[in-house]
């Protein structure tokens, strides 16, 4: 059974590249039974989304 | 050999050096003509762009000659992005204890918590200030790999390139970014 913390640098990692299959597996059987690694994906693909608009930020203010 | 760059090619890198220049700049006019005379200086090239390179990084490069000179000028002393080449050696950065328990499960953090309508904070002033706020307390070496990633927007290998760390070492920097990116807004303005 892989950790939260192994879990959670593979779905940070997944943000900027697809995972392998073993990973995309590993990642996917233990959301299903974990709340926080769950609620971690949530809260990382939002920071990515918050990351894009003040990078469109940045460049509107020119 | 002279490739002949066409200008849209050019066009579309600008917001990338742009959002560089200004990092490192931090004045938006300043940054504008550090880029204008860099698109300039890439027309006028007279080696060009030899496809050596992605055609971004040859454009940073002389970007960052574009920006050492102004700083030479002006006696500032030049960010560099590779001064912070390796950025596991720092033993205040490798904290994973402060994230996870010894087991590897979740120490506190999302474990324990969920954000109520994160993106309504998007359209709120005072989130990005917080933001903001939250990106710039990363230690230094984390920042310039999470800005170079997120803000400035280059690639992972142009981020490896840029900053002459391994591919590994990026991955593990960016996350270790992220958790603590996460920890300071659940802080300072979801549970605020």
């Amino acid at each position: 059974m892989a950790s939260c913390k192994e879990v959670s640098a593979l779905i940070s990692k997944a943000l900027d590249k697809r995972l392998g299959l073993r990973n995309l597996v590993k990642v996917k059987l233990h959301l299903r039974i974990c709340g926080g690694c769950t609620n971690f994906q949530k809260q990382a693909d939002f920071m990515q989304k918050a990351a894009k608009q003040f990078r469109q930020r940045l460049t509107d203010n020119s | 050999m002279n490739n002949k760059i066409s200008e849209k090619a050019l066009i579309e890198q600008r917001p990338v050096l742009y959002r560089y220049a200004l990092i490192q700049l931090k004045d938006s006019a300043v940054a504008d003509d550090a880029v204008q005379e860099t698109l300039l200086a890439a027309l006028q090239s007279k080696i060009g762009y030899t496809g050596k390179s992605s055609l971004r990084t040859w454009l940073i490069g002389i970007l960052k000659h574009k920006i050492a000179d102004y700083c030479r000028k002006q006696q500032l002393e030049p960010l560099s992005f590779e001064q912070f080449n390796s950025p596991t050696q720092d033993p205040n950065e490798d904290h994973d204890a402060d994230f996870f328990q010894d087991n590897g499960s979740w120490n506190g953090g999302p474990a324990t918590c969920t954000w109520a309508d994160p993106e309504a904070s998007l359209k709120q002033d005072e989130f990005w200030s917080i933001y903001e706020t939250c990106q710039k307390a990363l230690p230094p070496s984390m920042a310039t790999i999470f800005v170079l990633r997120e803000l400035v927007g280059l690639e992972t290998h142009e981020v490896c390139h840029e900053t002459g760390i391994s591919e590994a070492n990026y991955w593990t920097t960016m996350h270790r970014a992220r958790l603590r990116l996460r920890e300071c807004l659940e802080i300072k303005w979801f549970n605020a």
